[in-house]
């Protein structure tokens, strides 16, 4: 991760694995996904402490894509509103659709409409805006747990 | 209008061009028939009127203007429109409109918005002001409706609205981004007292941050919910407190001023993080004690307890981010902080709705 000296380099992970997570995955990868530099840094931060693995921050839809693609979190903290033509909704059903990869919204547009619009990205949680970094923290431990429970059960 | 000109424009079988050439009987206080027309035709509202029957028998030149038509005297009935809809966009008969109901009933109606379609399919939204016409013995002979356009009326609401969301944007985004810097100042700090006055200051932030998020979801321009308030600032100060305790809540206000909730928010913020702090200590399966109740008429008091060794308000520092904060506070709200004994702390904030 050239761009951000403040979150350590990650291993990419292994081809062929995709987003599922199961029991015994020790680490907890999560990828950053917001255009604001003060919020991501602090997120990074936080989740690190936390005993998270931050792979990575991406700053677009395109980025991000091509993050989820190349370090295939677990998570993805996505941040709704996003500098260029695509914005978090459209990146995560994308990257969900093609990756499998889920997701936990942050967003200051806690509305219906944007709820049913996020709806194909199967998201795991919401953030609203604005939220503290214990609340985000908490958030992607709970999705953690979903994501756990749902690969724990049977076919 | 004057006796003459009511029955130049009511009566049945007679034509617009008849009406215009009649001798000027000019009425004692007034304009002659060609005065008024001229009258009525600078009006920028539109104006028509009809007979008993609702038939067209006179209409201005915003009445064309506004139509997008030109209207047939004697044949076009109840309204000069080419299409109408109630305000939500359902089709509406002409016999079914406002100006048919003056007519049928007798009385004038008010506070009913139309959308008038023009033959071009352009649509505009409408008020209204239908009202009966009456001959010298009180005898209804038709109805005059004025219809005023109020496009830019609603243009410039759903512009303001715009704004103010906005505006509410930017300061979640604010808020959001003040939270995160010290976050991570905290972090960057090496100095374990710098690190924990910022992690003091970054949890009143998120306080203040918690408030102004319960607005935004009440969304209510006055006043918001206290059950969800009170809960949505536990809820949070519980977050960065940490440990195992529970929080007792009791409501009993239910709504307050939009600007009560940043001051209370910080107020309960930190009386909740003294209630752990000193109060609990740490140990396992204490419990906090909220509570927000009407006092006298127009104050409330908002009350937090722990089991804890209890304090005296007059011996402990008075930091003014800290307590200081709750008694300048509170003073600001109009009211005061007491503390008593029981034998735990007990704090208590009474304070002053001024809007309610």
């Amino acid at each position: 991760m050239a761009n951000h000296p403040e979150v350590p380099h990650a291993a990419p992970a292994e081809p062929g694995r995709n987003g599922a997570v199961g029991p015994s995955a020790r680490t907890r990868r999560i990828l950053i996904v917001d255009d604001d530099y003060l919020v991501a840094v602090a997120l990074a931060g936080s989740l690190g402490e936390s005993g998270f693995d931050v792979v990575g921050i991406a700053s677009s839809a395109a980025e991000a894509l091509s993050l989820a693609r190349a370090q295939r979190p677990q998570l993805i903290l996505m941040d709704i509103r996003l500098a260029g033509p695509q914005d978090g909704i459209d990146a995560a059903v994308e990257i969900f659709r093609t990756l499998g990869i889920r997701c936990i919204f942050a967003t200051a547009y806690h509305d219906p409409r944007t709820r049913a619009r996020a709806e194909p990205a199967s998201p795991l949680g919401w953030l609203p805006k604005p939220y503290s970094m214990e609340a985000a923290v908490a958030t992607a431990q709970a999705a953690f747990a979903r994501l756990g429970q749902e690969a724990d059960r049977p076919a | 209008m004057g006796a003459l000109a009511a029955s130049a424009v009511a009566g049945g079988t007679r034509d617009r061009r008849l009406a215009k050439k009649s001798p000027p009987a000019t009425p004692k206080n007034g304009p002659s028939d060609a005065g008024l027309q001229q009258v009525l035709d600078a009006l920028p509202a539109a104006v028509y009127t009809t007979d008993i029957d609702g038939r067209i028998t006179f209409y201005n030149r915003a009445a064309v203007e506004l139509a997008g038509r030109e209207p047939e005297l004697g044949k076009d009935q109840w309204c000069v429109s080419w299409h109408l809809y109630g305000a939500d966009g359902t089709p509406l008969l002409h016999d079914q409109c406002p100006m048919a109901t003056a007519l049928k009933t007798g009385e004038p109606v008010r506070g009913v918005e139309l959308i008038v379609e023009r033959p071009d399919g352009q649509r505009l939204p409408v008020l209204p002001y239908p009202t009966p016409l009456r001959d010298d013995e009180g005898r209804m002979v038709g109805a005059v409706n004025v219809l005023v356009d109020i496009s830019e009326r609603r243009s410039a609401e759903s512009r303001q609205r715009a704004l103010l969301q906005e505006l509410n944007h930017r300061v979640k985004n604010n808020l959001q981004m003040l939270h995160a810097l010290l976050s991570t100042a905290r972090r960057d700090s090496r100095n374990a007292s710098a690190r924990a006055i910022l992690a003091e200051a970054g949890q009143r932030v998120s306080a203040m941050a918690t408030a102004q998020r319960v607005l935004y979801e009440a969304d209510n321009a006055h006043s918001f919910g206290t059950q969800a308030f009170l809960e949505a600032v536990c809820d949070n100060a519980r977050r960065s407190l940490g440990g195992e305790f529970g929080i007792e809540l009791s409501c009993e206000a239910h709504q307050l001023s939009n600007d009560m909730a940043v001051p209370l928010a910080l107020i309960l913020n930190e009386l909740l993080s003294n209630a752990v702090k000193h109060g609990l200590k740490g140990r396992r399966g204490g419990v906090v004690r909220v509570a927000l109740t009407r006092d006298l008429a127009a104050s409330y008091l908002l009350t937090v307890e722990d089991d804890g060794p209890g304090f005296t308000l007059r011996k402990v520092r008075k930091n003014a981010a800290g307590l200081g904060l709750v008694i300048g506070i509170a003073r600001q709200l109009g009211g005061n902080l007491a503390v008593t004994r029981t034998p735990g702390a007990r704090c208590a904030v009474r304070f002053v709705d001024r809007h309610r």
